[in-house]
């Protein structure tokens, strides 16, 4: 079976054949893999290599955390690759988007307007909280076609702050 | 002795003071929000009450409630942690008038160290030094007169300031007017009072500071320094002691002045003298800070001091058990605040469900947590979850223990600190002690650790649950299903056999 799994823009080849044999990239790879505690800890034995992880399971894949960094999975399997006609099946998110607020503040800035062409990762809103100005990012590219907040203005976690296209 | 406390607080510093209590045989009061009903200090305390809703203004900064509870469990203290009302003069003073001891200095020590003019007034007449500044009020024509005498850089600070509002560095006369103006623009909006002053700006500076302990009897001693220059906006993220920058007899002089601007608030308890410390050793008074501090624990490891039990004993009006010369630094420490802030998206504060949790342990370790598996963590509260303390003979071999506990840290279900910690400790500069406040601006936050293999490994690990999810579907769908909490991982190829027959 094939898998395609991405992280962030980077996506693996991965292969599992029905004798469990494993590769990577075409790299052959013996991996040995069992949960060892009840919320999803997981322990890994990659060419005897011993890694502890923790596994989540998320509406997009897998969130995946070991060296204390997290990294969020998507999968897709060789079917999933077939549906979406050879394109890549775990391409970026388009359409609508709502940003939502990740924690209730004030907001101090909005740093774009509606109609407004960003690229990802450009900094989008100033939230304070908890007396720290935090600053909201895009997460992907595209164009603003709603503000919905002003300067000066409480918002609670999960308030929709801007639409994203 | 005290027969019973109350800890005014929450979190690990709620639960590191009823350690303390506990190990002097006082009984224990906590108090909790509706969102610390499961929550650590609760469960490990004697008793605990209720005190209101989630949001601190309605329950851990209620005063009155918090002295209500008191007198209700029959508690003959309180100790107020840090944060919330420890600071809080007008909570002292009610603590008192309710004939209940308050384990920390009086009101009006407080209220002398809380105010910024005040203090710095007192603390001038014991003779300890500032940062050359100008007085507050003056016009724009006569702070461009001081800033030229003071000579450049200078800081634009504002009267009513706090947290970095309205404080501005200027290294160009020119550049003064446009400094003033921002200044005091900003502090009309955060303060309601645009008064701004002038100060010296001390480059390369160090933020050291020395801890003392003083009893009601006049007797006061310091526990030597800490070092806490990894800032990040002002707020501390890592703490050590002692310091590369100070020497023994730098410390016995930095010691003898933070003593002397104690004494000159007639201090009692256990309370802290911040300094800046410039590169060639000369120090200024920033601010005291009249309270436990959150990173006391690397003093309590190089000195053998139980800073918490002390501030009980010279609340009962005990005697301070040791003197100046009974004091001796051992070894070194370091600690790391565990914050649940993402370092990799500018430490946007995270919240959520504590899905895994395993604490390091280990020689030298000492972990101060308020977490548990299952806890959730809400953002009504400081983001500090845990804080990790490594302790060893040399400040390399503190390093590398606190290099080794923060990789057998496991914190799941939200991001934390960790990352930013792991690659601080392999960074040569901080290796080296080469760095001053603004070592985490000057160097845009070290980068994080590479990650490359680990996201291999991440890759590799969702795809063989995928797999194996995929696999349990087809068999659950024939009647195949495996033991309950074993990985079916295992058995995949006896299910892949199974598979090929579909």
């Amino acid at each position: 079976m094939k898998y395609q799994t991405q992280i962030d823009h980077k996506t693996y080849q991965i292969e599992i054949e029905d004798t469990g044999a494993l590769s990577i990239d075409g790299q052959a790879i013996a991996a040995d893999l069992l949960q060892v505690g009840p919320l999803g800890l997981y322990s890994l034995l990659m060419d005897n290599a011993s890694v502890e992880l923790v596994v989540e399971e998320t509406q997009q894949g897998y969130r995946v955390t070991l060296g204390s960094r997290t990294f969020d999975v998507r999968v897709a399997d060789e079917r999933e690759l077939r549906l979406s006609g050879g394109r890549a099946a775990l391409a970026a998110p388009t359409g609508v988007m709502t940003i939502k607020a990740p924690i209730p503040g004030l907001v101090v800035r909005v740093l774009v307007r509606a109609g407004e062409e960003i690229v990802e990762k450009q900094p989008l809103v100033i939230l304070e909280a908890m007396k720290m100005e935090n600053e909201l990012r895009a997460p992907r590219s595209g164009v603003i076609t709603a503000v919905n907040i002003k300067p000066g203005e409480s918002v609670e976690q999960g308030a929709a702050l801007l639409v994203l296209e | 002795m005290f027969k019973k406390v109350l800890v005014a607080n929450r979190g690990e510093i709620a639960v590191r003071i009823i350690r303390a209590c506990q190990e002097r045989g006082i009984r224990t009061v906590a108090v909790f929000s509706d969102a610390d009903r499961t929550a650590l200090h609760v469960r490990y305390a004697d008793e605990a009450y209720h005190i209101g809703p989630p949001a601190a203004r309605e329950s851990y900064l209620r005063g009155d409630k918090l002295i209500d509870v008191a007198r209700q469990a029959g508690a003959d203290a309180i100790h107020p942690g840090y944060g919330f009302l420890a600071e809080n003069a007008g909570f002292a003073a009610a603590v008192r008038d309710a004939d209940i001891a308050f384990i920390g200095p009086s009101p009006e020590a407080i209220e002398a160290m809380g105010d910024k003019i005040t203090a710095r007034e007192r603390v001038t007449q014991a003779g300890v030094p500032l940062v050359p500044g100008t007085p507050r009020h003056l016009r724009d024509a006569d702070l461009a007169a001081a800033a030229a005498q003071l000579g450049y850089p200078i800081l634009v600070k504002a009267s009513a300031g706090g947290g970095g509002k309205g404080m501005r560095t200027v290294a160009d006369p020119a550049d003064l007017e446009s400094g003033l103006a921002a200044a005091r623009r900003e502090a009309l909006a955060a303060f309601g009072d645009d008064s701004v002053y002038l100060e010296k700006a001390i480059e390369a500076a160090r933020h050291v500071e020395i801890q003392i302990l003083a009893d009601r009897h006049g007797h006061c001693i310091h526990l030597g320094e800490r070092e806490c220059s990894i800032q990040r906006r002002h707020q501390k993220l890592v703490e050590e002691c002692p310091s590369v920058a100070v020497d023994a007899a730098l410390r016995e002089q930095m010691g003898a002045v933070a003593v002397a601007a104690a004494q000159a608030v007639n201090y009692e308890s256990a309370g802290t003298i911040e300094f800046l410390l410039d590169k060639n050793g000369q120090f200024y008074f920033l601010e005291m800070n009249t309270r436990l501090q959150v990173e006391h624990p690397v003093t309590e490891l190089v000195t053998g001091v139980d800073i918490v039990k002390e501030m009980i004993r010279i609340a009962d009006g005990r005697q301070l058990r040791i003197r100046q010369e009974d004091v001796h630094m051992k070894g070194w420490a370091i600690e790391c605040r565990i914050t649940a802030e993402d370092p990799e998206n500018n430490f946007m504060p995270a919240s959520g469900k504590i899905v895994a949790l395993r604490e390091p342990t280990g020689p030298g370790i000492r972990v101060e947590s308020g977490i548990y598996e299952g806890f959730e963590v809400s953002l009504f509260y400081d983001p500090m979850i845990a804080k990790l303390i490594a302790y060893g003979e040399t400040r390399a071999e503190a390093i590398l223990r606190m290099r080794r506990a923060l990789k057998e840290y496991r914190i799941a279900g939200l991001k934390t600190s960790i990352p930013f910690h792991m690659a601080l400790m392999d960074s040569p500069r901080f290796q080296w002690g080469q760095f001053d406040t603004r070592f985490l601006e000057s160097h845009t936050a070290p980068p994080l650790a590479a990650a490359q293999e680990h996201e291999r490994l991440a890759a590799i690990v969702a795809a063989m649950l995928h797999h194996e999810r995929g696999l349990r579907n087809i068999a659950i769908s024939h009647g195949v299903e495996g033991e309950q909490g074993q990985s079916t991982w295992r058995r995949s190829a006896l299910l892949t056999g199974m598979r090929a027959l579909l």
